[in-house]
């Protein structure tokens, strides 16, 4: 199959993905309660069966840092990944079975439909639901901004070589150079972005969390489909598991260096070299070097040299046998200015084969013992944490859904994140010098495995997989984010009368006009936006795990307690940060004795809510009757 | 201090009940399993074998991650079902929906 036939595949896979994706969302709108707009449009009345309950909530867990972030750290640290990985074996059980049937009791009791209706109504209180949808709101915009961009980094690879596309970009080239912003990224980026972001808040928008719920069914099973596929793809390609782990023990971290390209004679022309050529020398003793781009060179017209560009040099043997240099290295040599080797496992074989597996900055290595057992923490805890997993706690009528739901997502979780390991360890020795740009291993991956098997076409349903788990978490952050301010700000505090058609214009602004900021905020994103994304979702679990938990199991906490532990959790977040800040004047967090912040976020947290708690009067009684005694002795 | 706000044992609802004792098994199956995986990681993963030995395999895997993660997670899984299918009580949440509470705010 040639190149056209499989961008055309590849076209058509990715627009029949959309075209699904619209029909399910008008499908939902279509199925709607009309009855009661609100309750229909932010928790889509209260009545999902198993499949969407356990697809929803593993689809929104799922983003995009899964899909692109996982791989990356799989391919540069190795089998370790899995042990970093591990805490999702606890995922189910503790995400929703500590607080799913209780929540969704209190939240029925309340007659909630967002988390921060439910503690406020819990206490009774203003306040607590002003704080916790301010908290959302800051924290989950920083996520969503960051998954936009993940959104639209996915879509520019997938449809990269597609002519349609390349024309549209030549187009958008022209077209956004004269507008403010649109203007300052790169026209691919910025095309993909607007794609994505209007398709988004279109379906959004229109079907509400219905159709939220119906889409991530559906994401969710193509998320499943594309590992299995690419899992299947992997381990045939690379001859089989025992295969990939032995070859992987003879290899060694490349050296990132910079460096400048030099020729020996000037030219009328400027060369070019683009990112991720490779580039072969050969020493005095004719000993082959291999070298790769991370970034684009030029030699121009008149010059001998380029500006010090960043490479990367390849030290395993049998990568540097595998790989021919691009023809251009018979036109540059190499002068290497700077090598910075991995501060851990530089030169070591066998050592993406154990912990703490090799790493460029942290002496160390990438995983510490300590940080193994924060990270076990995290996952399942942090999950219970995170306001759009407690919001799917709240949409089933029946605990027989939950229970088979968790069923489903036992399976699930184990099948994706234990295949993804596996993939990605084949990635690594199928396919060297991804370092320059390990985000990408995901998509390139996808299309290497495809091509190679002669079915490039199938690449699109592949990349399709973490793009629907972008899309996912994205739709659902956009509604919680949209949720908090229509109900609980608007018609909670400003409007209290207001009319289902007044809720539903607000709704559909309220979601258009978050969705476009995020996208105006997404084309000149923060330098950080990684670590930003990492501090966002602690920051959401600070905020609101152990509030939550207590609040649901604990009849002495009282509305004071539970805003001081929201901030308190948030505000200990925010003071490690800084101190990382200022320690290292980068985006580093502080993790004292060797333990990640969410572990003293939430120490803080529980201390506050029950210290303040018990410093204030109790509450009364008919409150703490409404939500802890049996019905007919309310 | 008199405790009338409380809402003694044998007046809470059953589904809080069964939540509670839930919640209790849900956290220690977690604490079994972090001992488990961090305990048997610190033991097994760190390990660099002897000069000149490969290192051991299981179905294609480093042995210690057979160990350290696989088996747990094959366990885990299977602790979940029994837990949902099994232990988990169940209780019609149709009826839960709740009246305004007479009274200001706290």
């Amino acid at each position: 199959m040639d190149e056209t036939s499989g961008s055309a595949g590849i076209l058509w896979t990715f627009s029949a993905y959309m075209a699904a994706v619209f029909f399910l969302a008008w499908l939902s709108g279509r199925a709607s309660n009309k009855e009661g707009f609100v309750s229909e449009y932010f928790l889509g009345s209260r009545g999902f069966g198993v499949w969407a309950l356990a697809l929803t909530f593993a689809a929104t867990s799922a983003s995009g840092g899964s899909f692109m972030g996982f791989p990356a750290r799989i391919y540069t640290h190795g089998w370790v990944v899995g042990f970093w990985i591990a805490g999702y074996m606890t995922v189910p059980l503790v995400a929703m079975a500590l607080i799913g049937k209780r929540l969704n009791q209190v939240a029925r009791r309340a007659n909630a439909l967002t988390v921060p209706e439910v503690m406020r109504e819990r206490f009774n209180n203003k306040g607590v639901g002003i704080v916790g949808t301010l908290l959302i709101v800051i924290f989950l915009f920083a996520y969503l901004l960051a998954q936009f961009k993940a959104g639209s980094k996915i879509m520019s690879t997938l449809l990269g070589d597609v002519p349609v596309f390349k024309a549209a970009v030549r187009w958008a080239d022209g077209a956004f150079d004269s507008i403010p912003l649109l203007g300052q990224a790169e026209a691919d980026y910025a095309l993909c972005l607007l794609i994505f972001g209007i398709a988004v808040v279109a379906y959004v928008s229109y079907g509400g969390f219905r159709a939220v719920v119906w889409t991530d069914v559906m994401q969710g099973i193509v998320m499943a489909f594309g590992v299995l596929l690419l899992l299947v793809l992997a381990l045939y390609q690379v001859g089989g598991l025992k295969k990939a782990t032995q070859a992987l023990a003879e290899m060694t971290p490349p050296v990132p260096l910079t460096a400048v390209l030099e020729v020996e004679a000037e030219s009328n022309e400027s060369l070019n070299i683009e990112k991720g050529t490779w580039i072969e020398q050969k020493t005095a003793e004719g000993e082959k070097i291999l070298y790769r781009m991370k970034g684009r060179a030029v030699i121009e017209a008149g010059e001998k040299e380029s500006k010090q560009v960043e490479l990367i040099r390849i030290t395993t043997a049998a990568e540097i046998e595998k790989i021919q240099g691009a023809p251009v290295s018979n036109l540059v040599k190499i002068r290497e200015v700077e090598s910075t080797p991995y501060a851990s496992g530089a030169g070591e074989k066998g050592v993406y084969l154990r912990a703490p597996g090799p790493d460029l900055k942290k002496a160390a290595g990438f995983l510490a013992i300590g940080m193994a057992f924060s990270f076990f923490i995290l996952w399942p805890f942090g999950g219970v944490g995170q306001p759009s997993n407690q919001v799917r706690m709240m949409i089933f009528d029946h605990t027989k859904v939950l229970r088979r739901a968790m069923v489903t997502v036992t399976f699930y979780f184990g099948f994706i994140y234990v295949s993804l390991v596996l993939i990605f360890v084949c990635a690594r020795v199928l396919m060297p010098g991804m370092e320059i740009d390990p985000d990408r291993v995901m998509p390139e991956f996808s299309t290497f495995t495809t091509a190679a098997a002669g079915v490039p076409w199938l690449a699109g349903l592949v990349v399709a997989a973490p793009f629907a788990a972008v899309m996912s978490s994205v739709d659902s952050f956009l509604l919680v984010i949209s949720s908090s301010i229509v109900r609980d700000i608007y018609q909670r505090n400003i409007n209290p009368q207001a009319s289902d058609k007044t809720l539903q214009r607000m709704s559909w602004a309220v979601t258009g006009g978050v969705g476009m900021l995020a996208v105006v905020a997404a084309l000149n994103p923060p330098v950080y936006l990684q670590d930003l994304i990492i501090s966002a979702s602690e920051g959401l679990a600070a905020s609101f795990m152990m509030p939550m938990i207590l609040a649901l199991y604990w009849q002495r906490m009282t509305g004071a307690g539970a805003i001081a532990g929201m901030l308190g959790g948030a505000g200990m977040h925010v003071v490690l940060n800084v101190i990382g800040w200022m320690e290292t004047h980068e985006f580093t967090v502080f993790e004292p004795l060797g333990v990640m912040p969410l572990f003293w976020d939430v120490i803080a947290a529980t201390v506050l809510t029950v210290g303040v708690s018990l410093m204030c009067a109790p509450p009364k009684r008919a409150l703490v009757a409404k939500f802890f005694a049996k019905r007919e002795a309310v | 201090m008199s405790e009338d706000w409380r809402v003694p044992s044998e007046e809470e609802d059953p589904l809080l009940r069964s939540s509670r004792r839930e919640m209790k098994v849900a956290l220690v199956f977690w604490l079994v399993f972090a001992l488990w995986v961090i305990g048997s990681g610190k033991w097994l993963a760190y390990q660099k074998p002897a000069e000149g030995e490969a290192m051991n395999l299981i179905m294609g895997m480093p042995s210690w991650v057979f160990w350290v993660v696989m088996l747990p997670w094959a366990v885990a899984s299977l602790f979940t079902f029994w837990f949902a299918l099994r232990f988990m009580k169940d209780h019609d949440l149709l009826g839960e929906e709740g009246d305004k509470i007479e009274g200001g705010e706290e």
